[in-house]
């Protein structure tokens, strides 16, 4: 049921919403308005309430907005009975109440960011939209602005499995309030300086469990049948500290740490000059292990190994039983 | 909101990624970017280069705007499929690079440029609106734009176009200086809109083409000087069928034309939406691709230092010097072009009708009754660059200069109807469709200059280059060296019996080199 507060601002903006619907639905027919209905009552609705509680005068732009992205989201089916996915409406309905005093005071600046940041992490194989709502709804109240906020957001997406932010996330941790970062990791605020420097060196250092080090991190990828990328099986390769999987006719770079990893269609002059071999020394994989650091990692995974390559940080190798990429964290106990 | 959305949405930048740099940077700003539109306008536009936000404009207009699905300045980067369609064969090419509407692309490269571009084509094309738009892109509203355009009529004085003097210094005035004028306002706008100018009377013409050509305006000894101006004009008919015969001047300082292409009736429901929803594209252009003034000068900066390289300017070199060269319009060599035929009152076909030498099918000179202008040429390097530009590219590739150039040249190059060229089978169209016939010229010139391997052996250019070095400290011997080369080299040419355009430019710049060698060595032996 809708309450009193988004009730008054249909009825006060209802020629120009029901205008709205009808000129979005001209541009995508397939728009449907018992969806819609049910996106206002079930997704708008919660964000409303909390916009209300916080603060009434900012109600109808709060509104405005929502409905509008409403209309682009269920276009595209991105939102409401029909989507795709949950991700957008869990958004409305979990994390944007959390953090209704910050859209009260900028919506057009928040709403569409937010929402693109959702859609993004849920299209991303791996990357982990739910404990993003989670962290930035109980991290919120320690930004002071929007700018901080949409920063926290940022820093928060990489640590939900998008890796291919890692640089640019961990620029951002040092203009960010420091205290707002040790948060994110969280560690104690005098610590950070001195993770972000591990963090800056070792793609797999993990701030909350700094021990973990030499380890099989898993395997990313899988068969396109089974709703992977890869039509053939895989072959890794890198170039430079860069690294690659290819797969039929197809390349990809892989971006990849301690929290995930990301594909991304490879370029040819990426590829061109990549090599196939293991650039840190007295690291080697046999059909049973992994050999590093003098240690010795078991492998689930027992078949012939087809292709090998690693960087200063990172091994990956393929085997002939599966459409699968195996990764090696190549970090020294400390 | 959502069908203001529709008719404001930008296409996402880049809009012609060009090849990414070495190294892959993943920007994490991206992250809130998606398929939502930003609310808050002009967030992600500033700060934009220029070329980019004019690439904006161009898809803002062509898919939101102009309903105009004609992509017929083709781009590829990998050979394009082709389909062979209807009896006469026609082709079907199907672009692999982005290609462009050149209805919407001209215009906006004259706004970009400040130049003048007529639009042609049947009534209710959308001639008028596409003007209006390219005004409203310079910061005016559409109201200002609507009121500042300029609609020939057959009643049209130079008052109704420049202004007039105030009836009450008419009559107390004491001399010129005390009458003060009411100039009219749109000779005060950087978007200047003549619409239907065909039907202009021949003497306000005349008033026109000064503003046209040297940027003021003249009444009664008072002068008024106008800002640089992109121009616009539009005529039903550019064949003369205006109310007035439009003055050659006035023609010649046109520099691109377009034409309105027919609309494509599976587009209907567009048509239809802005019917139903009352919506005007013009009144909603996103402030995002409007341009300052400071914006428009520096945008004419960057166009104008993008980069011709030597190998394209020497192609357009090449065809150009296929036209103006007729062997019988004099005996004095310098005086055999088309134009002395022109000056002199002859008829065309008796000079045309004598010139039995050459293979009058293969000499593409034979198909024009003129040549190019100097400020036809400049016209084609300007455009050139800012279609370069355009496209993100910092210099001129050979692609940029054959796309522009049809439009450039439409009425600068008069067709010979009568040419051999227009009789060969399968060519007969093209004595109607200009720019095809353009394109086709360039495409042949290009080919003759590979034919005759010129990238590789042209000594007339490394003779010119040689020269271009200056003659400060060059010897006697030297000099006497290179003037036997050039005598050689002229022998040599000679020797094909046949002339030829480009021959003909090339045998002139020797004459040139040789007088120049020559009055050095007369100082030289007075040293």
């Amino acid at each position: 049921m809708l309450s009193e507060a988004f009730v008054s601002v249909l009825s006060v903006r209802r020629a120009e919403y029901n205008a709205q619907f009808s000129a979005a639905r001209r541009v995508a027919p397939e728009l449907d308005e018992a969806a819609f209905q049910a996106f206002l009552l079930t997704s708008v609705e919660p964000l409303v309430s909390a916009v209300a509680a916080v603060d009434k005068a900012a109600l109808v732009e709060v509104v405005d907005v929502a409905y509008g992205i409403g209309l682009e989201l269920l276009a595209q089916r991105l939102a409401g009975p029909r989507a795709h996915g949950p991700a957008l409406d869990n958004g409305f309905q979990q994390l944007f109440p959390a953090l209704a005093g910050f859209i009260a005071r900028a919506p057009g600046a928040l709403l569409p960011r937010l929402c693109n940041a959702l859609q993004q992490l849920s299209s991303v194989p791996g990357a982990r939209p739910e404990e993003w709502s989670r962290a930035l709804a109980r991290l919120a109240s320690g930004a002071e602005s929007a700018e901080q906020l949409l920063g926290l957001g940022q820093v928060l997406a990489w640590l939900a499995g998008l890796a291919h932010y890692r640089s640019g996330a961990l620029s951002l941790c040092r203009s960010l309030p420091p205290r707002l970062v040790s948060a994110a990791f969280g560690v104690p605020e005098v610590e950070l300086q001195a993770t972000l420097s591990r963090l800056d060196r070792d793609p797999w250092f993990v701030p909350s469990a700094p021990g973990l080090g030499f380890r099989v991190v898993g395997s990313v990828g899988s068969f396109r049948g089974f709703g992977g990328a890869f039509l053939a099986p895989p072959r890794v390769a890198r170039a430079g500290q860069q690294l690659f999987v290819s797969s039929a006719d197809d390349a990809w770079l892989l971006a990849l740490d301690a929290f995930g990893c990301t594909f991304h269609r490879a370029r040819p002059e990426e590829l061109a000059g990549a090599s196939f071999d293991i650039e840190r020394a007295g690291v080697s994989v046999d059909a049973a292990q992994v050999n590093a650091f003098g240690q010795r990692l078991p492998l689930a995974d027992k078949g012939p190994v087809t292709s090998v390559v690693g960087n200063l940080n990172t091994l990956l190798f393929t085997t002939a039983h599966s459409y699968a990429v195996n990764v090696v964290a190549l970090q020294e106990s400390s | 909101m959502a069908i203001k959305g529709f008719f404001t949405r930008l296409s996402s930048a880049p809009t012609n990624p060009g090849k990414p740099a070495a190294a892959r940077v993943f920007d994490i700003a991206d992250l809130y970017r998606g398929p939502v539109a930003e609310r808050q306008a002009a967030l992600d536009a500033e700060g934009l280069p220029l070329d980019e936000k004019l690439r904006q404009a161009y898809f803002w207009i062509v898919n939101t705007a102009i309903i105009s699905p004609h992509y017929d300045i083709e781009y590829n980067d990998t050979p394009a499929a082709a389909f062979t369609l209807g009896d006469s064969k026609s082709q079907l090419t199907l672009p692999t690079a982005q290609s462009y509407s050149s209805f919407v692309l001209l215009p906006l490269l004259t706004f970009a440029t400040r130049r003048k571009c007529l639009f042609i084509g049947g009534p209710g094309r959308g001639k008028t609106a596409s003007a209006i738009l390219m005004g409203v892109l310079a910061g005016y509203s559409v109201r200002d734009v609507k009121r500042a355009m300029q609609h020939g009529q057959p009643q049209m004085t130079i008052a109704d176009l420049l202004g007039n003097p105030l009836p009450s210094d008419l009559v107390n005035a004491k001399s010129m200086d005390d009458i003060r004028i009411a100039w009219r306002k749109w000779l005060g706008l950087r978007v200047k809109i003549i619409d239907e100018y065909n039907r202009i009377p021949t003497r306000t013409q005349s008033a026109l083409l000064t503003v046209m050509g040297d940027n003021y305006a003249e009444l009664l000894d008072h002068i008024y000087e106008c800002p640089e101006s992109a121009w616009y004009f539009t005529a039903n008919d550019d064949q003369g069928g205006g109310t007035y015969q439009v003055i050659e001047a006035l023609r010649d300082r046109i520099d691109v034309v377009v034409q309105a292409l027919a609309f494509n009736s599976r587009f209907l429901h567009d048509l239809l939406l802005r019917v139903e929803e009352n919506a005007r594209p013009e009144e909603l252009v996103p402030r995002q691709v409007i341009f300052s003034e400071s914006e428009i000068d520096r945008m004419g900066e960057e166009i104008r230092a993008v980069e011709l390289p030597p190998e394209v300017r020497r192609r357009v070199e090449f065809f150009s010097s296929q036209f103006e060269f007729c062997e019988l319009a004099a005996h004095q060599f310098e005086y055999k072009t088309k134009d002395t035929v022109r000056l002199s009152g002859v008829d065309w076909l008796t000079v045309v009708g004598q010139d039995s030498g050459r293979d009058r099918l293969k000499d593409l000179g034979c198909q024009t009754k003129n040549g190019l202008s100097v400020r036809a040429l400049m016209t084609l390097l300007h455009y050139a660059k800012a279609m370069a530009y355009f496209r993100g590219s910092p210099q001129v590739g050979l692609d940029d200069l054959r796309q522009v150039l049809p439009f450039v040249l439409h009425d600068k190059l008069t067709p010979d109807p009568d040419a051999p060229f227009f009789e060969a089978p399968g060519n007969a169209p093209l004595r109607a469709d200009r720019i095809g016939w353009l394109r086709r010229l360039f495409d042949d010139s290009a080919a003759e200059y590979d034919r005759l391997n010129l990238d590789r052996e042209d000594p007339v250019a490394r003779l010119s280059e040689q020269f271009q070095l200056g003659l400060n400290g060059i010897g006697e011997s030297d000099v006497r060296s290179r003037l036997a080369r050039i005598e050689t080299l002229i022998a040599e040419l000679a020797r094909g019996k046949k002339l030829y355009g480009h021959l003909y430019d090339d045998l002139l710049v020797l004459k040139y080199l040789h007088h120049r060698y020559t009055n050095y060595l007369r100082w030289v032996a007075t040293q």
